[in-house]
C-alpha cells in the first residue's frame, strides 16, 4: 500500500527518473531527418495504437505492417498496442521525456490537445502538394487541423448510431423504428420492464460521455458555446426524462463506458443503445437475438452526432520523420489499406476516392452508419482545451441526471466554465 | 644518533597521523553505510517532491514538463486553486471520506481483533484469510465493487431478495449515495490492515495482567477499559494515523469506480489533482493541488513518527 503513494506523484517520480536516466536526449527530430529523404540503411520505427481490442483489428494492423516491411526491407516496425486509456498515460510519459513513438494512431478528438502541447510534428509541408490530401472530406480534414496547421493523416472514421434489439422491441409492441425524439422516448418507455431497460448510452464523466451528450445538444439546436439556451435545456430535460421520469435508461449509465453499454445490449439488458460501429464484432459475435441499427432519431434541429475516428500522427521525438512520412503515404494508398481498415477497424470512407471501393461493405450496418457519418461533426472545433471543456459539460449532464441541479441552472454554470475555454473568434 | 633520533621523531609524528586517519574512517563508516539509502531516497523521493514544488510555481505543458524553459508564474497556481470552488468541494469530500472510513474501520477492526485474539479452533486460519483482501490489488477490488454496486449488481439483487428494497438503488449514480458507498468500500479495504496491527498490539499485552484484574473482580468491560485499552492505545494511534494517510490519498478506488462523479459528488483531492494534471494538462495547477495533499500527508506522517516514538518509550 505504501508504494501507492499518490498515483499521480508516482507518475511524476517515474518521469523524473526516466528523465535522469535518459539524460540529454533533448533536441529530437535532428536536423538531418527533418528535411531529409527516407533512409537507405536499416531503420526501426516504433508504432503505437489501441486496436488490440478485437481480433479483427489486430489482424488488420499486423497485416499492413508485414506488407510494408516486405516491400521496404530496410524498415523494421515495432508495434505496441495498448488499451485505450493506458495509451494516453504512456504517451504522456514519452512526451515529457522526449521519447515519443515515431507513428501513433491517434483519436481525432485528442489531436488538437496533443498538437497544442507540442507533441506532434506539423505535417503541413508534406501534405501541401500531396494529391491525396485534397481527396479527404472537409470535416475529416478539419479534424486534424489546428490553427491552420495539419497534424495528422486520417484513416478511420465512424459515428454513433441507434442499435435495436428487434426481439425485445417486438415483444414490447414497438413496430416502427424511432425516427424522432418523441418516438424514441415512447419506444424506450414501452420496452422497459423488470428484465431490461429501454435505452442505454454512456454518460460517464469523460470524453466518452460527450458523444451522446453532444448528439442530443446538437439535435436540439444547441452547442457547447451556447449552453443555457432553450436547446440545451431541452436536450438536458430530455435526457433527464429518459433516466429519471420514465426510468427507461438505468442510472448506471453514469458509470458505463462504450463496452459496458455494449455488454448490456448483447446480454439483452438494454433493448436499444447508442453506440458506435466499433462494437460490431462484440454484438454480432455474441448476441442471441435479432438486431438492427438505425440513424440517430432527429431532434427539433435534425440529426447530428460527433465524428469519431483516428489519424496517423508523427511523434515529436521521431528521429526518422521522413521514413514515417513514407510509411504514412504507403498507408494512405487505398490498395494497401482500404480493405483491412474498413472491415478490421469497422471504419467508413474518409476520402472521396474511397467511395464505392470494394471492401467498404463489410457489414449490414454499413449503409446506416455511412449515412450518420455523412452528417457527423468534428470535435476539433472545440480546440485544444477540449479535455477541460468535457469535464465541465459532463459534470453538467451528471448533475442533471442525478437530480442535483435543474437543467437550466446546470447549463448556466457549465456555460460560465466553458466559455473561456473555447477557441476565440 | 641523529638518524636514530630522527626516526624516533618521525615515528612519533606518524603515530598521531595514522590514528587520525583511523578515527576519521571510523567516524565516516556509518555515513558510508547509509549513503546508498540517502541516494536512493534522494533520487526517488526528494527529487520528485522538489520538482513538484518547483512546478507548482510554473506554467508547464507536456512538451516542457521535465526539461526545457518554463514560465515562472509566481503563486498564481495557488491563488487559482484557492479560488476554485472545486478544490473546496474536493477537500471537504476528502475529509469526510477519510474521517468516515477510518472511524468505522477502526471500530470494526477492533471488535474483530478482540475476537480473533482469543484462542479457538480455526482462529489463526480465519485471521490470515482476512489478509487475502489486503493482498488483492486495489484496481481489482475497485472494479469488482463497481460491479457489485451497479444498479443491476449483486448488492441490489441481495437487498431485493430479502425484501429490503422496493426500487433499485444506484449506489454509484446517486449524488447522495456515491460517497457513502465508496466509504464502505474503503472500510472493507482498510479493515485487514487495522485488524492485524491491533492484533499484534493485543498479543503483546501480558496475559497475567488480565488474570490479575479478573482475580480482583473486574468484569469484561473493566478489563478492556482499564487493562487492554491503555496498553493498546499507542498501537491504535499508529494504526489510525497510517489508515488516515492511506484513505486520504486513495486514488485508484475512486477513479475506477466513479471518476469523481456523478457530478462532483466523489471528487477528492487526489482525483482532482490527477484530472487537472493528466486530463486537462494543467501541470502547474495539478502540482499545486498535489503539494496541498503532500503537506497534509507530511503532517500526518510526523504524527505517526511521534506516535511510534511514544509506543517505543512505553514498551
Amino acid at each position: 500500500m505504501r508504494s501507492r503513494i499518490l498515483a499521480a506523484l508516482g507518475v511524476a517520480a517515474l518521469l523524473a527518473v526516466v528523465a535522469a536516466c535518459g539524460g540529454g536526449t533533448g533536441g529530437g527530430g535532428d536536423g538531418a531527418a527533418a528535411s531529409g529523404k527516407p533512409s537507405k540503411g536499416p531503420v526501426t520505427l516504433t508504432w503505437w495504437d489501441y486496436f488490440g481490442y478485437s481480433k479483427e483489428g489486430n489482424a488488420a494492423i499486423d497485416g499492413m505492417i508485414k506488407a510494408y516491411e516486405q516491400s521496404h526491407p530496410n524498415v523494421t516496425i515495432k508495434r505496441t498496442s495498448y488499451a485505450y486509456p493506458d495509451m494516453w498515460t504512456k504517451l504522456n510519459q514519452t512526451i515529457a521525456t522526449d521519447t515519443t513513438p515515431d507513428i501513433i494512431a491517434m483519436d481525432g478528438g485528442q489531436i488538437p490537445t496533443y498538437a497544442a502541447q507540442g507533441a506532434l510534428l506539423d505535417l503541413t509541408k508534406w501534405t501541401k502538394g500531396w494529391p491525396v490530401w485534397d481527396q479527404f472530406y472537409p470535416q475529416i480534414q478539419q479534424s486534424v487541423t489546428l490553427d491552420g496547421k495539419i497534424y495528422g493523416v486520417p484513416f478511420r472514421s465512424n459515428s454513433v448510431v441507434l442499435w435495436m434489439n428487434e426481439d425485445e422491441l417486438k415483444a414490447a409492441g414497438v413496430s416502427k423504428t424511432p425516427t424522432n425524439w418523441d418516438e424514441l422516448r415512447a419506444a424506450a418507455k414501452k420496452a422497459t420492464n423488470g428484465q431490461h431497460s429501454g435505452i442505454c448510452f454512456p454518460a460517464t464523466k469523460d470524453t466518452t460521455g460527450m458523444f451522446p451528450l453532444l448528439t442530443f445538444l446538437w439535435g436540439a439546436g444547441s452547442d457547447l458555446d451556447s449552453l443555457g439556451d432553450g436547446g440545451s435545456v431541452q436536450a438536458l430535460s430530455y435526457l433527464n426524462a429518459l433516466v429519471n421520469q420514465d426510468k427507461s435508461a438505468p442510472k448506471s449509465v453514469l458509470q458505463w463506458e462504450w463496452d459496458d453499454v455494449a455488454a448490456q445490449f448483447t446480454n439483452g439488458k438494454c433493448a436499444m443503445m447508442l453506440n458506435g460501429p466499433w462494437e460490431y464484432p462484440a454484438v454480432s459475435g455474441s448476441s442471441k437475438f435479432k438486431w438492427s441499427a438505425a440513424t440517430i432519431p432527429s431532434g427539433s434541429a435534425g440529426n447530428a452526432a460527433p465524428l469519431g475516428g483516428e489519424a496517423w500522427v508523427i511523434g515529436k521525438s521521431s528521429k526518422h520523420p521522413a521514413d514515417v512520412w513514407q510509411l504514412i503515404q504507403w498507408l494512405a494508398d487505398n490498395e494497401h489499406s482500404f480493405k483491412p481498415i474498413m472491415s478490421g477497424l469497422q471504419s467508413f470512407p474518409v476520402r472521396k476516392d474511397q467511395r464505392g471501393l470494394a471492401g467498404g461493405d463489410w457489414s449490414p450496418i454499413v449503409p446506416v452508419v455511412s449515412k450518420q457519418v455523412k452528417v457527423a461533426r468534428s470535435l476539433a472545433r472545440y480546440g485544444k482545451q477540449y479535455g477541460q471543456i468535457a469535464t465541465a459539460a459532463e459534470t453538467m449532464e451528471q448533475e442533471v441526471l442525478t437530480g442535483a441541479k435543474p437543467p437550466q441552472e446546470a447549463a448556466n454554470e457549465a456555460k460560465a466554465a466553458i466559455q473561456p475555454l473555447l477557441p476565440q473568434g | 644518533v641523529t638518524v636514530l633520533s630522527e626516526l624516533a621523531v618521525r615515528r612519533g609524528a606518524e603515530r598521531p597521523a595514522r590514528a587520525w586517519a583511523r578515527r576519521i574512517a571510523r567516524a565516516a563508516m556509518p555515513y558510508l553505510f547509509v549513503a546508498p539509502v540517502v541516494a536512493f531516497l534522494g533520487a526517488l523521493l526528494v527529487y520528485p517532491v522538489v520538482l513538484n514544488v518547483v512546478m507548482s510555481f510554473q506554467d508547464r505543458s507536456l512538451g516542457n514538463l521535465v526539461s526545457g524553459p518554463a514560465h515562472w508564474v509566481g503563486t498564481s497556481n495557488y491563488t487559482a486553486i484557492l479560488r476554485d470552488p472545486a478544490l473546496r468541494t474536493a477537500a471537504l469530500h476528502s475529509v469526510v471520506y477519510t474521517a468516515g472510513s477510518v472511524a468505522i474501520q477502526f471500530v470494526v477492526a477492533l471488535v474483530l481483533a478482540l475476537f480473533y485474539s482469543r484462542r479457538f479452533p480455526g482462529a489463526r486460519a480465519m485471521r490470515s484469510l482476512f489478509l487475502v483482501t489486503y493482498a488483492i490489488p486495489i484496481v481489482v477490488s475497485a472494479q469488482v465493487w463497481k460491479w457489485l454496486l451497479d444498479g443491476r449488481g449483486l448488492i441490489n439483487w441481495a437487498l431485493d431478495g430479502v425484501g429490503l428494497q422496493s426500487q433499485p438503488d444506484y449506489w454509484l449514480s446517486d449524488t447522495r449515495l456515491a460517497l457513502p458507498a465508496l466509504i464502505v468500500v474503503q472500510v472493507w479495504l482498510g479493515i485487514p490492515f487495522t485488524m492485524v496491527n491491533l492484533l499484534s498490539g493485543l498479543t503483546a499485552i501480558p496475559q497475567e495482567l488480565h488474570d490479575a484484574a479478573a482475580i480482583d473482580g473486574a468484569n469484561a468491560w473493566r478489563r478492556f477499559w482499564d487493562v487492554t485499552w491503555p496498553l493498546l492505545r499507542p498501537t491504535a494511534l499508529a494504526a489510525t494515523i497510517l489508515s488516515v494517510i492511506f484513505a486520504f490519498k486513495n486514488f485508484d478506488l475512486i477513479w475506477i469506480a466513479t471518476k469523481g462523479g456523478p457530478g462532483s459528488s466523489t471528487e477528492t483531492l487526489p482525483t482532482l489533482a490527477y484530472r487537472t494534471a493528466f486530463e486537462e494538462f494543467l501541470f502547474g495547477k495539478g502540482a499545486a493541488i498535489l503539494d496541498v495533499i503532500f503537506a497534509a500527508c507530511f503532517v500526518l506522517a510526523l504524527g505517526y513518527i511521534l506516535a511510534l516514538r511514544r509506543e517505543e518509550r512505553l514498551a
